[in-house]
């Protein structure tokens, strides 16, 4: 047994025989501490157990996330969010030209502190926002400042996100909309962005020395990518989340945002029918990702819009390093917005 | 917040949710002292419900060793010290749970284990609780001692899992208080991952979700006991649907043994959550050891276990430990002396075991007979 287990267990024992562990936290002994057996008091004191990997990202990937050869700086700041009419809004690179001219607008950003669970403390403060349409397609630049791009994956480690929200009706509250007013969500995820630019994360990126003997159905042996290799159904049958038809165990994802609808805390919906687009680029500690869709769609979920009308759009977002996920994030209230004619 | 009785803890405790007890509650009763930690009842869960990729890690049952073992690391010391020493008064728990002393809105007091935690499933395995002096001999009692711990999913009565979804994914079913995971409703916020204090609730990072034991539901719906408790050689499992609501019956095994006797204790009660896997404390390690572990009543446990031999009723009960694939809803001892069974029914009414309680006895001659061979004593 190594060392740092056998002083885990020392631990172990000495909390659960009520021994105080010379730590100032350690717990009051319990009464009858004193008639422990001779056993447990052979050991030694414990001594601090290092942490032996920082809570870091696990997957440092160089090809994801490198510098785009120029970045957009947004330039001219609004009191309100004015969407310009653009020619022909083609593209969700955060670095089209168009994103240069539109008025922007700094977002508070608060932590989520009204449903469980809570975000303690806010890391990110502010939220820069743009919105441009074409008479067809809206598009919305968030820009925020984050000193590492994180899409991970795995138990305690988590990946940026943003989301951006509309009312369904015009009282619709922003805080995941009611009953009566429900609400459509847009999300994008640092994880499904690597999912696109990277590939699917799999076992033997996440832990490069691990080593399963056998993958049932599955060929060839040895180490197979699940996102490759699994073909047979057989093969896919304890991906009971997939089978589920649950949207965050797809394999092969196309798009790095996704739809939902909500009418209040904890109904996060996906929506069926998606009409979403967008990318995120992380650059010199700043991520900024845009989203596209349609202004109408034939979809009961989403919010209808048009040239030349008001709506309101609200933010969210996480810092997956810091170990945000769900309700432990920063949001806006509605902000305004004005579509150009 | 909402209270609840908690009869493990001897009082009413704050828990989120109001909620009526299901109809009958999945239990399960492990005997310590019988545990070789062959790891078949690991094997037997992993093969069925978690070969997948990304279930590398994942061990719904897990055999770990006490004092020093534990999966993921180190997870009853990190709970057991947020959740302080228990203290009881008798059989009334003196201090919070892990629902009580929160701020409004806080989910459950947890932690949730890091990557590393999860990276050796039998760290100190077969460790005892000290090293033994250069020349020392045993002669007696051992002053060292280890134990096997059996785990898996307690489908507690006050989840903490359920408390802490807040997308509500996770349920307590109806008709058997298995608590499930909605794998179509799960967004791996691993919320459940940090409430669970036993740790049995796992993230799977290919299907982004958290995923738990099922407490083997296909087969409990159709009367079967689980596969871990199938493949039990040692036979140190009995799996069954406990009564809920209303007295504990004299004649169901579990009601019996649990609430009647008390022979079997939940692991950690002082969590509050109520777990529904009960274990006959092992006769051999320190007390102050196992009233943290066990609660309260765990000498009474051990004078009783230490008297098996005497009391018949509580025997039979134990006889019934792996003698049929299906759950026992009834038993009785049937029989006179030197020849009594141990008889359990279905809850159909049909018989379903009848166990003896000595063993025939077959002597074979050294020559058989037949063959004109001498037997030979080997296996």
């Amino acid at each position: 047994m190594n060392t740092m287990c056998k002083l885990t267990g020392v631990a172990t024992a000495a909390l659960l025989l009520g021994i105080a562990c010379g730590k100032k936290d350690a717990p009051t002994p319990a009464k009858g501490a004193e008639a422990a057996p001779a056993g447990p008091a052979l050991i030694p004191a414990p001594q601090p157990v290092p942490d032996p990997e920082p809570a870091s990202p696990t997957v440092p990937s160089a090809a994801w996330q490198a510098a785009p050869a120029q970045t957009v700086e947004p330039a001219t700041k609004a009191d309100k969010l004015k969407a310009p009419k653009v020619a022909k809004l083609d593209s969700e690179d955060p670095n089209a030209a168009w994103w240069k001219d539109a008025p922007y607008i700094d977002v508070t950003m608060q932590p989520q502190q009204m449903a469980m669970p809570f975000l303690d403390k806010a890391t990110v403060t502010s939220l820069r926002a743009q919105v441009v349409h074409d008479g067809e397609k809206l598009g919305v630049r968030v820009q925020w400042e984050d000193a590492t791009p994180d899409g991970n994956v795995d138990t305690s480690r988590f990946a940026d996100a943003v989301a951006i929200e509309f009312p369904l009706k015009g009282d619709a509250p922003a805080t995941m909309g009611s009953k009566e007013s429900p609400v459509q969500i847009v999300q994008w995820k640092g994880l499904w962005q690597k999912d696109i630019d990277v590939g699917f994360q799999d076992v033997q990126d996440l832990h490069p020395n691990v080593w399963n003997d056998v993958y049932w159905f599955v060929e060839p042996g040895g180490q197979p990518r699940v996102a490759k290799d699994f073909k047979k159904p057989e093969a896919l049958q304890w991906l009971v989340a997939l089978s589920a038809g649950n949207p965050v165990a797809i394999l092969q994802r196309t798009t790095p945002v996704a739809e939902y609808a909500a009418i209040g805390w904890g109904t996060l919906t996906h929506q069926h029918h998606s009409a979403s687009t967008g990318r995120g680029l992380w650059h010199a500690g700043k991520w900024a990702v845009v989203f596209t869709r349609p202004l109408k769609t034939d979809d009961s979920q989403d919010a209808q819009l048009a040239a030349g009308q008001p709506t309101k759009i609200a933010f969210a977002v996480w810092d997956g390093g810091k170990g945000q996920i769900g309700g432990r994030k920063h949001w806006s209230g509605w902000n305004d917005v004005d579509l150009a004619p | 917040m909402p209270t609840r009785d908690n009869w493990q803890i001897g009082r009413k405790m704050d828990y989120p949710y109001e909620g009526t007890p299901p109809k009958k509650q999945v239990a399960y009763i492990f005997d310590t002292n019988k545990c070789i930690a062959c790891q078949t009842c690991t094997v037997a869960c992993k093969t069925c419900w978690t070969s997948g990729k990304g279930q590398e890690h994942i061990f719904w049952n897990n055999v770990e060793s006490k004092p020093y073992g534990g999966y993921p690391l180190k997870w009853d010391v990190t709970i057991a010290k947020k959740a302080g020493v228990a203290t009881w008064q008798g059989a009334r728990l003196g201090n919070q749970t892990i629902f009580e002393g929160l701020q409004p809105n806080e989910p459950p007091r947890g932690f949730r284990p890091d990557v590393q935690d999860y990276a050796s499933p039998n760290m100190g395995e077969d460790d005892s609780a000290g090293q033994v002096d250069k020349g020392a001999a045993y002669s007696g009692m051992h002053p060292n001692w280890m134990f096997y711990l059996a785990r898996i999913c307690n489908h507690c009565d006050n989840p903490a899992c359920l408390a802490a979804c807040p997308r509500k994914a996770v349920y307590k079913r109806e008709d058997d208080g298995i608590v499930l995971i909605d794998q179509e409703r799960c967004r791996g916020y691993q919320e459940c991952v940090k409430a669970c204090p036993y740790k049995k609730s796992f993230y799977n990072a290919i299907s982004r979700t958290s995923e738990k034991c099922i407490g083997c539901y296909p087969r409990v719906e159709q009367g079967l006991v689980s596969l871990c408790t199938e493949g039990c050689i040692g036979k140190i499992r009995l799996h069954g649907l406990r009564t809920s609501e209303g007295a504990p019956r004299e004649d169901h095994p579990i009601d019996y043994i649990v609430r009647i006797r008390k022979l079997a204790l939940p692991l950690f009660p002082q969590f509050g959550t109520g777990p529904n896997v009960f274990y006959i404390p092992p006769i051999h390690v320190p007390d102050v050891y196992l009233d943290q572990m066990f609660g309260p009543g765990v000498e009474e446990a051990r004078k009783m276990y230490r008297n098996l031999k005497t009391d018949k009723k509580l025997l039979g009960a134990l006889l019934l430990f792996g003698a049929s694939d299906r759950m026992i809803d009834k038993f009785a001892v049937e029989g006179k002396d030197g020849a009594e069974f141990a008889v359990g029914w279905d809850d159909k009414g049909q018989e379903v075991c009848r166990v003896p309680f000595t063993e025939a006895v077959s002597i074979r001659n050294h020559l058989d007979e037949k063959r004109q061979a001498y037997r030979q004593n080997t296996p």
